[in-house]
């Protein structure tokens, strides 16, 4: 019975999405990616601050940070369908966004193939584009299926996440960064914590990173390339050393969207040479 | 006993048709496009056809009606809460934040959310944040009273000292968990510190304003005592006010009331400190006048800078913590020079 009012549920809601879904509104940069890739972008009347991306155009509004995002300020573009990470809040706004009957599509935020590939399905069925969702598919697939073999040895990757002004921070186990250093077959230098810590001169030469990694707003909110050799501990480890890093712009690296397996030939590339 | 200020200035009752104003206004301004006839006519409609469910009625209904109200009841209560410390400080620097109340809900708040993945059944539950918040602030202050409470009486003067050493310690503590939080629990403690009236609903204004009833109730009841108290504890416990059950009755009432509206909406600073003063300046200093007119003008005040906060950059929207302080202290430092200029 209830899988009844399920199915009936859910075929209203298709019926909807094909009939209307010309206004989205799309919350988070892990979605809004996919729904540029899908070439659906066109469609979009409203992003959140997280969805920077050069397709989609000057004139469609912000909306806010998509953790923050406020319901009357996301109705009040008059969308017809919203999509949204599984970590969009606050919850209240959530809820109220819900009550409000506007179709809501929301996909799992984790960081890695699987939640991609997860992702990248969901929303090719909810815009209808299943077969060019299909198409981003193939190379994550093939990739789920046969992983990279791990470098051999296996560099020591350190990730350095530098926003403006603040001090640097490391990345530790389970973050984005960790997951793609595994990707590309090396191994992350920092395992002694979960999540990001503040980067020290002393942490730096435990470490002993072989390879910098680094973001390109990172390098540029630091001050160069110059900078990054002259932190303090840098000198003292083989990274230093040799002055190896490998530059990648945010969103490619930590994005985890359409082209992650791109991302991930690109540091394995890099970490090569 | 009832003492008499002259007052130059008319009735607070002024403020009521003022406040009603306000409201309406809150109510016909926002990010999504409501023209106030159809703000009328969404409320025709209820009241004759029942619940609506058209998009225009959820959005005023279900976000902009509760979070106006809701705004209206945290002003009221904030303003009220920094009445009731400022006398009994006998300091107008004084604001419930001062007993440790903000910082206490703050370091719940930012546990809460640090720790939430670590207990997910009975932390990630939407309840456990405003009542961690709420918790948190009554434990620091409860803890800060208690600490200045020595042979029977409570000297305010180490109430205060007490205080200040909480608001360190939880800043410090505050300070190590933002240092342990990943970046989106890092965007999550700074947007709760923010503060912001976006999480209201109806449930919660219709609970905040049923709690609130009973510290309004109760400081009213007290207003003669609290216009004693202002000459000095001594003199006021000579003329037969019980001086202790007083100050009890101020912390217990006023800390209930403000930690409830921090719990639901963040630290919003300002309207304690001065919206009582601007009730002063306006309606004079007596309790008699001071009571209703800074919950008036706190219930004004605050749904008048939310519409700026959610029509200045629409549809996303500012929040309401530091605006309450950008807009408010032009307007203070006004008022302020311009009664000195007066005097």
């Amino acid at each position: 019975m209830n899988y009844t009012v399920l199915c009936f549920i859910y075929t209203l809601c298709a019926f909807h999405h094909t009939a209307f879904s010309d206004r989205i509104v799309s919350l988070g940069s892990a979605v809004t990616e996919i729904v540029v890739a899908l070439d659906a972008d066109d469609q979009l009347v409203g992003v959140d601050d997280s969805s920077l991306f050069p397709e989609i155009p000057q004139e469609v509004p912000t909306v806010g940070y998509y953790r923050m995002v406020s319901a009357e300020g996301i109705l009040s573009v008059r969308p017809n369908l919203i999509l949204s990470t599984e970590d969009a809040g606050p919850p209240e706004a959530i809820q109220k966004i819900k009550n409000s009957r506007v179709p809501f599509v929301q996909v799992t935020a984790e960081k890695s193939l699987q939640a991609t590939a997860e992702r990248i399905r969901t929303l090719g069925e909810t815009l209808h584009k299943e077969e060019a969702a299909e198409e981003l598919l193939v190379p994550i697939e093939n990739r789920i299926a046969h992983p990279l073999p791990p470098l051999d040895p296996a560099p020591r990757v350190l990730f350095i996440f530098a926003r403006g002004g603040g001090s640097p921070s490391v990345s530790g186990k389970g973050t984005g960064a960790d997951y793609m250093i595994q990707l590309a077959g090396a191994q992350n230098a920092v395992t002694a914590f979960k999540g990001y810590r503040p980067l020290t001169a002393e942490g730096l030469i435990i470490s002993q990173p072989d390879v910098i990694l680094i973001t390109q707003e990172g390098l540029e909110a630091m001050g160069g390339e110059k900078a990054l050799w002259a932190l303090p501990g840098m000198a003292n480890t083989p990274a230093g050393t040799h002055k190896r890093c490998v530059v990648m712009e945010t969103v490619f690296l930590l994005g985890f969207g359409p082209n992650v397996v791109e991302a991930a030939d690109y540091l394995r590339n890099g970490l090569e040479l | 006993m009832r003492l008499h200020f002259v007052s130059k200035y008319p009735g607070w009752w002024l403020l009521i048709p003022l406040l009603i104003c306000t409201l309406f206004l809150a109510l016909s301004v926002g990010a999504y496009p409501l023209h106030p006839a159809k703000v009328a006519d969404v409320f025709r409609r209820v009241l004759f056809q029942g619940s609506q469910t058209d998009i225009d009625a959820v959005v005023l209904l279900s976000i902009r009606l509760p979070r106006v109200l809701f705004g209206a009841l945290a002003g009221a209560g904030l303003a009220l809460g920094g009445v009731c410390m400022q006398t009994l400080f006998r300091n107008p620097l004084a604001d419930p934040g001062l007993m440790g109340l903000s910082s206490g809900a703050a370091l719940a708040a930012a546990a809460v959310t640090l720790f939430s993945s670590a207990a997910p059944t009975l932390l990630a539950h939407p309840l456990s944040m405003p009542l961690s918040a709420f918790i948190g602030g009554l434990a620091i202050t409860s803890l800060v009273y208690r600490i200045s409470h020595q042979s029977g009486k409570v000297r305010v003067d180490a109430m205060l000292l007490m205080g200040i050493a909480m608001n360190a310690l939880c800043g410090a503590l505050i300070g190590l968990l933002l240092v342990m939080a990943d970046d989106a629990q890092l965007r999550n403690i700074t947007f709760w510190s923010f503060g912001s009236l976006g999480r209201a609903d109806l449930k919660s204004t219709a609970l905040l304003g049923g709690i609130m009833l009973l510290p309004v109730w109760g400081i009213w009841r007290i207003r003669d005592a609290m216009n004693v108290l202002l000459i000095g504890e001594a003199d006021a416990a000579s003329m037969g006010v019980q001086v202790e059950k007083l100050k009890f009755c101020l912390v217990t009432l006023s800390c209930l009331m403000v930690g409830l509206v921090v719990a639901m909406a963040g630290l919003i600073g300002f309207v304690g400190l001065v919206i009582p003063h601007i009730a002063r300046i306006l309606f004079g200093v007596s309790h008699q006048s001071l009571v209703p007119s800074s919950v008036l003008l706190g219930a004004i005040f605050l749904p008048l800078v939310d519409i700026f906060c959610r029509t200045a950059v629409a549809p996303s929207e500012l929040p309401i913590g530091m605006m309450t302080a950008l807009l408010g202290t032009p307007f203070f430092i006004f008022l302020l020079l311009r009664t000195r200029s007066v005097a």
